[in-house]
């Protein structure tokens, strides 16, 4: 394989690891800095490492975040064979194993747990979708519009193109194109795509793609507001932690 | 008017200034400088010329020993010390991290003039971390503490730990501890629960537990009886089984509605779960807010850490708020001088309609404490006034002009 071809494939691998979110921040993993290196040889076998803000994360959220890692990287066209590596982590050795082996959680942890992460899984990423609903929110209240017209709007009607987002509907029509504020809405709508039906309402608040009562909404709001000061908070502990440990003069 | 007999310090180092500044400052401002006579019962005045005096309870004290020699599993022993270290580093001052060795293993004499002789703080809390299976003697251990406590009775207040794994040896060791050490009436009243500690168990391995099963109900009613009202929760990163959230607080919910008459603290404010937190001491009013670690924000990231005080004086209120240093994790000093200087930005005050005032500050430094511990600060402050620690370390009341930064209409930008 020439370099140039390489290095394209290896910037497709880092594309596709920049959609895998550490679990408890919600932010990416390439953002938080967890990608310590990455190689992809000719044939298209890739080796990753990947390092954590503390020697003591949850083993399950780190399981969950270096399966979908694997995953992700092993749907890259031209990708053969992926194998992780997580360093400086309590269980390194068999969450490694594990992971590289294909077991489940519950396989991998055999004597110490009870079952998969499924139901992590979703609790956490329920929080993530209302941290999400509530930058949104906070966002397009900034605009003018009030939650009663948040509800009244469908996903088509709001849409973004990386570089401004634009709402259009019968009661309301505005264009954002302030960077900060795009990403902010533009980060709700991925997730939302993903959840419920295309034509379906702007604003859903769990996984099955429900939407909030206009009675209920200002509650939910309160509650999406300390669900995302909580990720933005842990995600800054973190970042200070691994900033620390990786300038570490800590005895080796 | 400065009251004879007390110092004066001027905090204009307070938030904004650069780091080089700030040093150059504590060098030569000789009031402020380690080991030459602290403050106690500190005296804040705002700008207005308003003076309060505040009495400071740190709930959440260690000294411990994570030396080489008490290695006992060496991977986990470093991992851990190293991992706080981290944290140290992360959210302290340049100028207030120590070398390693010195971190690992302090001891007393210098835990006595960080805390008492340059910290400000006027009682301490001891949470004992025994981490058994990762050092020989233990992390910080019940009966190091208890050998600190029996020296200074009325500075350090000792806790004890339980485990709903120890069985019946472990509700013996509590009864045992409250006849020994329940030498003032506030002393042995609170028990520290690591739920992530690890232990050998049946040949296997458990990585924690949760108080919400059978065992710990009874080790809670001991408790109860030994008059042990104050539980401290501390959650750490793993629980059995591994599959479930080991940061969970719902189990700290169902013993606090199932103890009414019992005092939960929640240390770190549930981090990473202040949303759970948040909601479950909304409905039960005997759960409190420990501020370990997330006091330690005030200094370098004053944004986040003025969202999560927004958010517990909205959901919480300001009675249910403890503060702590976590020494020596960060050094009381700067924490305490930061948090009085601190103000909530306006945004936040209009949208969530919350102060910090000073009165509200005086409460969370130390008020809230004393009540959850039966702790009298009047009586506290007389008995203090000439005691042997102030001999020892020159302790002298003072006051602590705040509210500089303020003034100078420096923004809090994240």
């Amino acid at each position: 394989m020439a370099p140039d071809a390489r290095d394209d494939l290896k910037q497709s691998v880092l594309q596709a690891l920049s959609t895998v979110t550490d679990p408890e921040l919600d932010e990416p993993i390439t953002d938080l800095g967890f990608v310590k290196d990455l190689s992809v040889s000719d044939d298209g076998r890739v080796s990753l490492d990947l390092v954590t803000s503390t020697f003591w994360c949850s083993p399950n959220f780190v399981y969950m975040m270096l399966e979908e890692a694997r995953d992700v990287v092993s749907t890259v066209a031209g990708i053969s064979e992926v194998r992780v590596r997580l360093e400086g982590h309590h269980d390194s050795d068999r969450i490694n194993v594990g992971i590289n082996s294909r077991k489940s959680f519950s396989e991998c942890y055999e004597s110490e747990a009870n079952g998969n992460l499924v139901e992590l899984n979703r609790m956490i990423r329920t929080r993530a979708l209302r941290s999400r609903l509530h930058a949104m929110a906070a966002t397009l209240s900034k605009y003018g519009l009030s939650p009663d017209q948040l509800l009244e709007l469908s996903l088509p009607d709001v849409s973004s193109n990386g570089d401004s987002v634009v709402v259009k509907s019968p009661v309301v029509t505005l264009s954002i194109s302030d960077v900060e504020d795009v990403k902010r809405v533009s980060r709700y709508l991925r997730l939302r795509e993903r959840i419920g039906p295309r034509d379906g309402p702007l604003v859903v608040w769990d996984l099955d793609g429900n939407s909030p009562k206009r009675d209920e909404f200002r509650s939910v709001l309160e509650e999406a507001r300390l669900a995302r000061a909580n990720f933005s908070f842990n995600a800054e502990l973190c970042r200070a932690l691994l900033s620390a440990r990786l300038g570490s003069d800590n005895p080796a | 008017m400065q009251q004879p007999g007390s110092k004066s310090i001027t905090l204009t180092e307070s938030l904004g200034w650069p780091t080089e500044a700030r040093i150059v400052l504590r060098r030569l401002n000789p009031l402020i400088r380690p080991g030459q006579g602290g403050l106690s019962l500190i005296i804040a005045e705002t700008p207005d010329g308003k003076k309060q005096d505040i009495f400071v309870v740190d709930y959440h004290f260690h000294i411990w020993n994570a030396a080489k020699e008490n290695w006992l599993r060496p991977d986990l022993a470093k991992g851990w010390i190293n991992c706080f270290y981290d944290y140290t580093k992360a959210l302290s001052p340049k100028e207030y991290v120590w070398d390693w060795d010195t971190y690992a293993y302090y001891g007393e004499e210098k835990a006595l003039q960080d805390v008492f002789g340059d910290g400000h703080v006027d009682m301490a809390i001891f949470e004992p971390q025994t981490l058994m299976y990762f050092y020989h003697k233990g992390f910080s251990n019940v009966d190091a503490i208890a050998g600190y406590v029996k020296k200074w009775p009325d500075r350090l207040v000792m806790g004890s730990r339980w485990d709903p794994r120890d069985g019946e040896a472990g509700k013996a060791l509590l009864e045992e501890q409250v006849r020994k050490f329940r030498i003032r009436p506030f002393q042995m009243r609170n028990t520290k629960l690591y739920t992530a500690e690890w232990k050998e168990e049946n040949g296997g391995m458990s990585r924690g537990w949760r108080l919400d099963s059978k065992e710990a109900f009874d080790f809670l009613e001991k408790n109860r009886e030994l008059g042990i009202n104050v539980q401290v929760a501390h959650k750490g990163p793993t629980v059995w089984p591994l599959d479930k959230d080991a940061f969970d607080i719902g189990d700290v919910d169902t013993a606090a509605t199932s103890f009414p008459d019992m005092k939960f603290v929640v240390t770190h404010i549930g981090l990473p779960r202040l949303d759970d937190f948040c909601w479950v001491a909304t409905q039960d009013k005997n759960i409190y807010a420990g501020m370990a670690v997330a006091m330690a924000f005030v200094h370098s990231r004053p944004r986040y850490f003025a969202e999560m005080m927004a958010n517990l004086l909205y959901w919480l209120g300001p009675d249910r708020i403890l503060f702590s240093a976590d020494y020596a994790l960060w050094h009381p000093k700067w924490v305490i001088e930061d948090f009085l200087n601190f103000e909530l930005p306006e945004d936040l005050k209009k949208e969530y309609g919350v102060d910090l005032t000073m009165e509200i500050k005086k409460k969370i430094l130390g008020e809230n404490a004393a009540k959850v511990w039966g702790i009298d600060i009047e009586q506290q402050k007389k008995t203090q006034k000439n005691d042997e620690l102030s001999k020892k370390l020159h302790l002298q009341p003072g006051t602590i002009r705040v509210g500089e930064a303020a003034k100078k209409g420096k923004p809090l930008a994240r």
